[in-house]
């Protein structure tokens, strides 16, 4: 109705209005005149209304009439249509446009001279003289809004500065040769920036220069340092983009900063035919304002997440495990869950263990907490960032898109800009799934912890600045013992290592103070806490059988420190470190994790006779865990089929096995793996109290003790050939047997600690057949020394009074350090 | 579908409205076909308007205030100013508009013109409401050497009276407009002449608004109401611009 009726109604009121204007004023004339005198003077407006009558009449009648609309259609306009199609498309635009144009000025020419009560030439001649006339008053109203507009447009314009920064290449002296230990990123990112140098290199091909690069990895691995080097390598232009420039007092403002950032960017481009932008910390302006709330660090993006669990076992162990064991064990330390006096967390276990805990407890927790996202600032600056990264690209310039245009020329199209953004982040699960998109950002690669040969090097660099005695296999070993040290990290130990030099009055970085700084700075400072004697006694107890198991069995993995002093809230732990980076674990290195997990429950009972303490809360919990996780996935149990998936897919709780529920076939498998954990410590009873005796004496030992104390030979700190010794058992069962008394509360007499350098004294003209090296190194690992099946002994004289519990027990809580795995 | 959607409900709707329009459109054109009943000469800048037969003709007369002015000595500033002091515009309802023969005294159809004029200071300061009597001629001496003439020969100058004072009323209009409305007749050489003179100042005196038509005493007897009801028509609004 509207498109038939328009033009009638214009022209109408184009008719009425200058009758109107006819009568307006004049005081004698009629309206009847007005319409008669304007019919003469505008006759026209009158010819174009007849014609538009008649085209619509015309139209009506084609609808209904099929004969008559092919008639017209084909007969009488097809020529006329053909030659009007033969334009180009553009060129009918341009002209339909003209003639639009003229229309409507000629249209508002002829109002304009009604109104003046003139000719329309004479309007026509008059207007450049009403422009002129017209002036003052709009300079005024342009004044005005200048006044208005200009204040906001200023105050916007300094909120919008600052937060970047640009480099040019000879303002930075980093090179890829300074980042150690990251070869494979290092590679990939040179390459970007090569075809970023040579476009043609890949352009010329049909191919596109790749537009960005995420760099991700736990903090310190050297991502700022890559970028850096990337600055100083590159010839182009460096644009460093402050984490917090784009957080802003008023919303907008960040809108606006992503604007004039990616203005300033496209001038660099075009000026030096490319340009870098680096957005460090990119987590806190990637995601849509989900997770900077309540959740802190515990939340998860909900599309990043699906995507980075996309790319496998990378996500399974940056992703997950931050959440895993941090959000776990904030949970269970906050709700005062008995079991979770456990006496060293989970460090005893192999990262994919934990990993596997974690996901659990993962699982569990996003059932409570996940409802609480969402209602985050959102302010439009990711999306003012995703636009300009691949939004529609305009022509440039006031020339090329305003005046080109209205001369109705066709604007140039827009020029190749050719930015390289990189971002980097330890968040990549807060990104934006829009933000990582081919595109945007092509190419992500994980910076992960530094090789070893980079390990190596980087201690090689720091020690250089100091003075030291370490040999070069010394720094090697450092290396093998610190899988996820970091640039960062590695600079840290050794300047606490010397720290501890100069504390000792040395100037020269000793072996010792090595591993010292590395326990300071790995495990945290010891808190200044004694155990009372009957304590100390059990947690070194069980300690040394987590220890002996592990040493025992374990491959791949070598133990890296046992203490029983407190730390934080732990009480003592066995901390191991991976020699070797694998992906998977076989069965049975879950099996040999779940039993170092249930040594400390077999070696209490064993010792205590059948007594336990609280404290294998959490190493209980931990076995089930992984018993009930991986035979409900991994067929670590009689089964086969995916309980796991079951779940997954809501399939009800399906019985696997009829005769045996679920539950029962998890308490089997543990029973089994409890029987054999049995074995082995049985085995090693001299080991055990060899250990625990140790642990007693020096609160911590490293692992090349531990290994010293299993083999009987030297170590750094205690020497195991002591423990050889035949009077040793006789001695330390004494002592056993008596602090098993005092728990069962016969007796309330101290004794005191047996000091093992008195006993090897006495017995030390006496040469000692079990020193000889050879003789240990054919045990082996599991087989053990067979030495330790004699029975507890009444003690002997050498011992005196133990001081019963002068403190209050204090439960030792566990601890949620991460342990070291490549 | 698309087809359904342009052939049901809103197209029924929609073709009255169009044959509406349409109708509208027609009755505008068929409208336009006829003759205004009368033409109107209007000064919307000083605010006199008029309404003559549609037969009747009219022109704006350029530089009447010139009559009696050495061209060479006005600038174009001073034309200007002279220009736009006055406005005339004359009258005809002769067959052809002629400029020139606008005062005859034979003349068969009516002709005359009106008149807008800002007075100059002296002027505005010496004109009065009698002086509009005699612009076209001394109104009053006319009378008088009529009365003598009476006087002298009671039936002979009554009978071809060389002046005769057919009407003669004081106007007031709104806004403070004045003046007088004459008709008389004056015998001439070329015959008897019947003028009818409708002059008015403004309440501050500065313009003078004048209608003068005239024609043959005969003319005046076949178009004595027309003339009339132009005179009538004759409407003042005083714009304000000159205080």
């Amino acid at each position: 109705m509207w498109d038939r009726s328009k033009f009638l109604l214009l022209l109408g009121a184009v008719f009425l209005f200058v009758v109107a204007a006819e009568v307006s004023g004049d005081p004698l004339m009629t309206w009847g005149d007005a319409f008669r005198i304007q019919a003469r003077k505008s006759a026209w407006v009158l010819v174009l209304l007849g014609l538009e009558v008649l085209r619509q009449v015309h139209m009506v009648v084609g609808e209904r009439w099929s004969a008559y609309y092919v008639f017209w259609t084909d007969r009488v306009f097809a020529r006329v249509e053909r030659r009007f199609l033969r334009i180009k498309d553009w060129n009918r635009f341009r002209l339909s446009r003209a003639a639009k144009w003229v229309a409507g000025l000629a249209l508002a020419l002829f109002v304009y001279a009604r109104l003046s009560h003139t000719s329309v030439f004479d309007a026509l001649v008059n207007v450049p003289g009403a422009v002129w006339d017209a002036i003052p008053v709009v300079l005024q109203i342009v004044l005005l809004m200048v006044l208005v507009v200009g204040q906001f447009v200023v105050m916007f314009w300094f909120l919008s500065k600052g937060g970047v920064e640009t480099y040019f290449p000879e303002d930075i002296t980093t090179r890829f040769a300074d980042v150690w230990g990251q070869d494979h990123v290092v590679n990939r990112v040179r390459e970007n920036v090569f075809y970023l140098e040579r476009p043609e290199e890949i352009e010329s091909r049909g191919g596109h220069v790749p537009g960005g690069i995420l760099l991700w990895g736990p903090p310190g691995t050297g991502k700022t340092l890559l970028a850096e080097a990337v600055a100083g390598e590159t010839g182009k232009p460096f644009v460093f983009v402050d984490p917090g420039a784009f957080s802003a007092m008023f919303v907008g403002v960040g809108i606006l900063k992503v604007k004039s950032l990616f203005r300033k960017l496209r001038k660099l481009a075009l000026r030096y035919g490319g340009v870098i932008v680096f957005f460090d910390e990119a987590d806190t302006l990637g995601s849509r304002g989900q997770l900077g709330g309540s959740f802190g660090g515990g939340g998860v993006g909900t599309g990043a997440r699906s995507y980075f669990a996309r790319q496998g076992p990378l996500a399974t162990r940056h992703g997950e495990r931050p959440i895993g064991t941090a959000a776990a064990f904030g949970r269970r330390a906050g709700s005062g869950d008995p079991s979770g006096q456990m006496c060293n967390g989970l460090s005893y276990l192999s990262a994919a263990a934990r990993a596997e805990i974690g996901r659990e407890q993962a699982r569990e927790q996003f059932v409570v907490g996940g409802g609480g996202g969402g209602g985050g600032g959102f302010d439009g600056t990711l999306q003012a960032l995703l636009t300009e990264m691949s939004g529609l690209k305009k022509p440039r310039g006031f020339l090329n898109r305003i005046v080109r245009r209205t001369l109705g020329m066709r604007p140039k199209p827009p020029p190749k800009y050719r930015i390289l953004v990189m971002m980097a982040t330890n968040m990549p699960q807060a990104l934006d799934e829009a933000l990582l998109r081919p595109g945007r950002i092509d190419r992500q690669y994980k910076v992960g912890y530094p090789s070893k040969e980079g390990r190596v090097r980087t201690f090689e660099g720091y020690l250089a600045k100091v003075r030291h005695e370490l040999t070069g296999e010394q720094v090697d070993r450092l290396a093998v013992m610190s899988p996820e040290a970091t640039g960062a990290t590695i600079k840290d130990t050794v300047n606490e290592a010397l720290v501890q030099a100069v504390k000792d009055g040395r100037e020269v970085i000793t072996w010792q103070d090595m591993l010292r700084a590395r326990v300071i700075k790995e495990y945290g400072l010891a808190d200044d806490h004694e155990h009372i004697d009957r304590e100390r006694h059990s947690i070194a107890l069980h300690e040394a059988c987590h220890a002996v198991v592990a040493y025992r069995m374990q491959r791949g993995r070598v133990i890296d420190l046992a203490t029983i002093e407190r730390r934080g809230g732990v009480g003592g732990f066995v901390a191991h470190v991976a020699v070797e980076d694998r992906m998977f674990m076989w069965k049975s290195e879950i099996e040999i994790q779940v039993m170092v997990s249930l040594a400390s429950l077999a070696g209490e009972r064993m010792f205590f006779e059948g007594d336990n303490t609280v404290g294998v809360g959490g190493d209980l919990r931990s076995a089930t865990m992984l018993v009930a996780g991986y035979m409900s996935s991994a067929a670590m149990g009689d089964t086969l089929a995916s309980r796991l998936a079951m779940l997954e897919q809501q399939m009800g709780n399906l019985s696997l096995d009829a005769d045996r529920p679920f539950g029962e076939q998890i308490e089997a498998k543990l029973r089994e793996l409890y029987e054999r954990t049995e074995v082995v410590l049985r085995e090693n009873r001299r080991e055990i109290l060899a250990l625990t005796h140790a642990l007693e004496e020096h609160k911590t030992i490293t692992g090349e003790d531990v290994e010293a104390i299993m083999e009987g030979t030297d170590g750094p700190t205690v020497d195991g050939r002591r423990y050889r010794e035949p009077d040793f058992l006789t001695v330390f069962e004494g002592y056993h047997s008596h602090a098993v008394s005092a728990h069962r509360g016969q007796t309330r007499e101290a004794r005191p600690f047996p000091e093992l350098g008195r006993a090897a004294a006495r017995n030390r003209a006496e040469p000692d057949p079990s020193a000889e090296p050879g003789r240990h190194t054919e045990t082996g690992h599991r087989g053990g020394s067979g030495l330790s099946t004699e029975s507890a002994r009444p003690a002997d004289g050498t011992v005196g009074a133990v001081s019963a519990g002068t403190r209050p027990a204090e439960s030792v809580g566990k601890r949620g350090r991460s342990e070291a795995n490549a | 579908m698309e087809s359904r959607r342009w052939t049901s409900g809103p197209r029924r709707r929609s073709v009255p409205a169009v044959f509406l329009l349409v109708t509208a459109a027609v009755v505008l054109l068929a409208g336009g076909c006829g003759s205004p009943s009368y033409q109107y000469v209007t000064n919307k800048k000083d605010g006199a308007y008029l309404r003559v037969p549609n037969s009747w003709d009219h022109q704006e007369m350029p530089g009447p205030a010139l009559f009696g002015i050495d061209a060479r000595n006005v600038s174009p500033e001073m034309l200007q100013g002279l220009m736009s002091r006055e406005w005339v515009v004359g009258i005809d309802a002769g067959a052809r508009f002629d400029a020139t023969r606008l005062l005859v005294p034979d003349a068969v159809q009516p002709k005359g013109f009106v008149q807008v004029r800002h007075l100059l200071p002296e002027e505005a300061n010496a004109v009065s409401t009698n002086d509009l009597r005699n612009f076209v001629l001394s109104v009053d001496d006319a009378q008088a050497a009529q009365e003598q003439a009476v006087r002298q020969d009671p039936y002979g100058a009554r009978l071809s009276p060389s002046f005769l004072l057919l009407t003669d009323e004081v106007v007031h209009k709104k806004a403070g407009v004045h003046g007088v409305h004459l008709v008389y007749q004056v015998k001439t050489d070329a015959g008897l002449v019947t003028i009818d003179q409708t002059s008015l100042l403004d309440s501050g005196q500065t313009m003078l608004y004048q209608l003068i038509l005239a024609c043959s005493s005969l003319c005046y007897a076949q178009h004595g109401a027309q003339i009339s009801d132009v005179a009538r028509s004759f409407t003042i609004e005083p714009t304000d611009q000159d205080q």
